[in-house]
């Protein structure tokens, strides 16, 4: 508590971050020179996503099909945190409704300004469909499930910009929003297993593969892209209404 | 200059963990926490890039030498970020548990077990 504990602590740490990052130094020191990182798989790699997968994106490419089995575990590691998250704050308010509650004590329930409506009017929407654009053209361009699925959870917080808590809960209830992400893990899961019904190895690309370029190519790459889209989407917007409910009144 | 992005990554990091070690408040913490994190997307980026090359699409198959940066490092860059933003939220709740229990959210100022 006294000064001369929290000083010792500053010079402790300092110390150990110091040493940490002469130690870091020493690591990287053994990395290729910056810029000049030579894969031994490149080309070949570029190639196969081409060819073999008619995908244009390299980045979806190696997430969605060289990589798809370790993106189902980071796409659950954050499904798990924001339950985690949820289960946290719902049991520590000893919530049992959904219901919306007026805001706590010694909140002041402000009316958005008419500007901010208005801006939020026309940003909701096309911020949303920007972001289905941004998941469905995953493996086009740029993008894909999870830069989509913060795109359109954002165009959804805009939604409470705009209107406040009672009409965001309205627009997005906690049901359909929580099926939103339950599907987008499910379905990430059955599309992995579907291939063992079709007699190929756990996610395999086994739809058909279209054309490299079109909306719809590249086979489960695309479809993954949107199951992702799908539960990052919801949970964020979940994240959100746990966060706001933190200001409403307890019971 | 080879050397520069590196150096940032381990100056990032160190900062991070001394604002970890140093700070009084959990949600401080939880920030410094989130700044050393950020330094693996500094490292992966450094480790991808290559002089001259553009972003890691191709329209149709390149007959000859590759000219796009790594995009292994990016895909892992980009779970990193989203990941990241999960694991601090779980933190934020679990820093306000602690200010619930303990009444208090620096962790020197905690009521003791006893119950004083």
């Amino acid at each position: 508590m006294s000064a001369s504990a929290g000083n010792g602590r500053r010079i402790a740490g300092a110390v150990l971050a110091v040493a940490l990052c002469a130690l870091a130094c020493v690591a990287f020191a053994g990395l290729p020179h910056f810029g000049e990182s030579r894969g031994p798989y490149e080309q070949r790699r570029a190639i196969e996503a081409v060819r073999a997968r008619q995908a244009t994106n390299l980045d979806a490419f190696v997430n969605f099909d060289y990589r798809g089995f370790d993106t189902l575990g980071e796409e659950y590691i954050f499904l798990v945190a924001i339950g985690g998250f949820s289960l946290l704050l719902a049991e520590r308010r000893g919530e049992i409704s959904d219901a919306p509650r007026p805001p706590a004590d010694g909140r002041a329930s402000v009316a958005p300004d008419p500007v901010i409506r208005a801006f939020a009017l026309a940003f909701v929407p096309a911020c949303i469909l920007y972001g289905f654009y941004v998941v469905l053209h995953g493996q086009l361009t740029p993008g894909g499930g999870f830069q989509g699925g913060v795109a359109i959870a954002t165009g959804a917080l805009a939604a409470w910009l705009g209107g406040g808590y009672r009409r965001f809960v309205r627009v997005f209830p906690k049901t359909p929003v929580e099926g939103f992400e339950t599907l987008g893990a499910l379905g990430y899961v059955a599309l992995g297993a579907g291939a063992l019904l079709a007699g190929g190895t756990f996610m395999q690309n086994v739809l058909p593969l279209g054309k490299a370029g079109a909306l719809f190519s590249a086979g489960t790459i695309d479809a993954l892209n949107g199951f992702v889209g799908m539960a990052i989407s919801g949970g964020f917007v979940v994240l959100f209404v746990e966060f706001l409910k933190e200001t409403r009144a307890s019971r | 200059m080879t050397i520069v992005p590196y150096a940032v990554a381990a100056a990032v990091f160190a900062l991070g963990i001394y604002g970890t070690i140093a700070s009084r408040t959990l949600v401080y913490q939880i920030l410094c926490v989130s700044v050393a994190q950020s330094s693996t997307y500094i490292l992966l980026l450094s480790i991808g890039f290559r002089n001259g090359a553009g972003p890691p699409i191709f329209l149709s198959a390149p007959a000859s030498r590759v000219l796009g940066v790594d995009p292994v490092a990016q895909a892992l860059a980009l779970t990193d970020v989203v990941v990241s933003a999960a694991t601090t939220a779980l933190l934020l709740a679990l820093a306000l548990r602690v200010h619930e229990s303990g009444g208090s959210s620096e962790p020197a100022r905690q009521r003791s077990e006893s119950g004083e």
